[in-house]
């Protein structure tokens, strides 16, 4: 079922593409079109595939190798995940670069059994080692965070 | 020439130009662990300090510290199977393997290795190669440079995975997504949306570290394990030895594969991304184990790596030769001449042979520092696998955070980065292999240029030109050999 979803998909997008730059000027869309008629082709063969049921034995080497697949984890556990990943973004935007980062290895770290102490040094690393680096080291300038104002009062 | 080729030479070894290479070898190295930075940042970075510098001290620091950037990237892909550049991705595909079966040291001995030995080779072709330069670029034109970024893809998408028609999507997703924005000859306005982000196009960094990196942070997250999962540092010198033996016992493979690197870097346009993956796919193609391939197969780490620093001697031959940059970081090192009131072209062999050799020289003493450096710390660097997830994971977010940023200094980078993450996690997940995906996003743009030069110049039957046609059938070869590979196991079977 899983397959059908993620095939149908992509045909779906595809087929989106081949719609969207189909009125585009002939050079701005010849590749586009080459691509889009490709991948609905091709997808449309993954579609098949799983519609008509296959045994065991004759499914395709890659659906077998899919299921060991180490990336294949349970959703409750890829789901928190997600929002610590997500969550260095408007860190990094409300706080800065340098704090933001620092503060997520430090709040990661600790909150994933790591002692007070060592959470603080892995912090305060992080904090030098982009400031020397990158500040000091490269010349970059990074945007002011948005909380700047705030903190300043 | 011969008073060039001394003089040349010999100024490598002028303390001021020695130590200030050596201190470029060390910067490099840290721009090609840290995913995101790379060669073309480390150029970008340095260029505006060649200024008023003396022309011959400026190139040789600039190209010392280019050449090495892929040699410590393929330490980050053997490490932590985040490609310090998008070089160094099909090293990932047996060193992380191997890593995770506690032969890191090993697999940075074939990396390191097979990179100098490449670098030096690639010196050499340059200078031998320099009087046979102009007849083999001017054989492939347009229709043949596109009918080689086709097959490039084709290649990867069949050898990278299981399914060949997952891989061809990916790889056809790829160049969809390399069109997106401006379009340079109509200027059309493709998928964009109204959004003046991606009216400027997708940029490769974001979307190189979101499709491979991302994907390993929230493995990372999630199982919470070290890198390693078996061995132990205990072996990582003897490893390493043996890493280093194992580049020369595979010595013909290393020559092969130098070649390729060399000879696909000469021609213009088409970067060390082909060379890496063409040359991985005729390792996996000649090797007597192919199924060893992606489990930690060590010709899967020797193939690429010699090819990515044998390339640069390679693009080093248009670039001085015909002021035509043979690569992505040459069309960079470019803007360094033009800095330094230089202008490569056939005047520049005439007028300056003495930089050109002094380059060489660069090339090839840079790339033995670079290796002697890199096996010295690479018992240190393999610690880098045994460290808890729970500290490596936010230092790796980090600092892709951080390198997505610095690549043109926008947010929305970032946003682009995590997009092209959950992008690439579910290609992970449902088995569409990401390497055709990154090859169709690099090449697909330089592909469609040569599409729309070959039809206007030549018309719609352009593949019709001899060279055009071998390339055609390689094209077929390629896409049949998985059928064809297949029915033969069946007949053996039965």
């Amino acid at each position: 079922m899983t397959n059908l979803i993620h095939s149908s998909m992509a045909l779906m997008i595809f087929a989106v593409v081949v719609i969207l730059v189909w009125n585009y000027p002939p050079a701005a869309s010849r590749l586009l079109l080459v691509m889009g008629f490709l991948g609905i082709f091709l997808s449309s063969i993954l579609v098949l595939r799983e519609i008509r049921p296959l045994r065991k034995q004759d499914r395709p080497e890659d659906e077998k190798r899919v299921e060991d697949n180490r990336y294949n984890m349970p959703l409750n556990k890829v789901l928190p995940t997600t929002f610590w990943i997500v969550s260095i973004v408007p860190l990094v935007y409300l706080v800065g670069f340098t704090p933001g980062i620092s503060l997520y290895t430090l709040t990661y770290y600790k909150l994933h059994g790591g002692r007070w102490s060592s959470s603080i040094v892995a912090g305060l690393v992080i904090a030098a080692a982009i400031y020397f680096g990158f500040v000091q080291g490269m010349g970059l300038i990074f945007p002011r965070p948005l909380l700047l104002p705030f903190l300043r009062w | 020439m011969f008073e060039a080729f001394v003089h040349g030479l010999g100024s490598i070894f002028d303390p001021t130009v020695f130590f200030s290479m050596l201190g470029a070898v060390v910067l490099g190295i840290i721009f090609g662990i840290i995913p995101g930075l790379g060669g073309m940042t480390f150029l970008a970075v340095l260029i505006p300090f060649a200024f008023g510098m003396d022309p011959l001290l400026a190139l040789t620091v600039l190209l010392a510290g280019h050449a090495v950037v892929h040699t410590s990237g393929g330490i980050s892909a053997i490490l932590l199977n985040v490609p310090g550049t998008s070089v160094n991705a099909p090293t990932l595909l047996d060193g992380f393997p191997m890593a995770q079966q506690g032969k890191a040291g090993r697999a940075i001995g074939n990396a390191v290795t097979a990179s100098a030995v490449g670098g030096v080779f690639g010196g050499i072709v340059m200078v031998l190669v320099l009087p046979l330069l102009h007849p083999i670029i001017m054989a492939f034109a347009s229709p043949e440079l596109f009918l080689l970024c086709i097959l490039g893809i084709t290649f990867i998408a069949t050898l990278s995975s299981a399914s060949v028609v997952k891989g061809l999507i990916a790889g056809a997703a790829g160049v969809i997504l390399s069109l997106v924005g401006l379009d340079p000859i109509t200027g059309t306005s493709r998928l964009a949306f109204g959004s003046i982000y991606l009216t400027d196009g997708i940029r490769i960094i974001p979307i190189m570290l979101g499709i491979f990196a991302v994907p390993e942070v929230v493995n990372l997250m999630v199982t919470g394990k070290t890198i390693a999962q078996t061995g132990s540092m205990a072996t990582a010198r003897s490893d390493l030895v043996q890493g280093v033996k194992d580049v020369f016992r595979h010595w013909w493979l290393l020559l092969r594969t130098s070649t390729i690197g060399a000879l696909i870097g000469i021609l213009p346009g088409i970067g060390a991304e082909v060379a890496v993956w063409v040359c991985y796919g005729h390792a996996k193609q000649t090797s007597r184990h192919p199924e060893r391939f992606g489990y930690g197969a060590e010709e899967g780490i020797i193939a690429p790596e010699a090819a990515n620093n044998s390339k640069e001697g390679g693009a080093l031959i248009p670039t001085l030769g015909f002021g035509i940059p043979g690569s992505a970081g040459m069309a960079v090192l470019l803007g360094a001449f033009l800095v330094l009131g230089l202008v490569p072209g056939p005047m520049f062999l005439v007028e300056h042979m003495d930089i050109c050799f002094a380059m060489v020289g660069a090339l090839v003493i840079s790339n033995i520092m670079a290796a002697i450096i890199c096996l010295g710390a690479a018992q240190h660097l393999a610690k880098i696998t045994f460290t808890p997830a729970r500290l490596l994971a936010p230092v790796i977010l980090g600092v892709l955070v951080l390198g997505t940023y610095c690549y043109k200094n926008t947010m929305l980078d970032i946003v682009s980065l995590l997009v092209f993450g959950a992008m690439g996690y579910a290609m992970a997940r449902f088995g569409y292999p990401r390497p055709p995906f990154i090859l169709g996003f690099i090449l697909g743009s330089l592909a469609e240029t040569y599409l729309h030069l070959s039809v206007k110049a030549i018309g719609p039957l352009f593949f019709l030109r001899p060279i055009c046609l071998v390339l055609s059938s390689l094209l077929i070869l390629t896409l049949a050999y998985p059928f064809i590979r297949s029915m033969l196991q069946r007949m053996k079977r039965t």
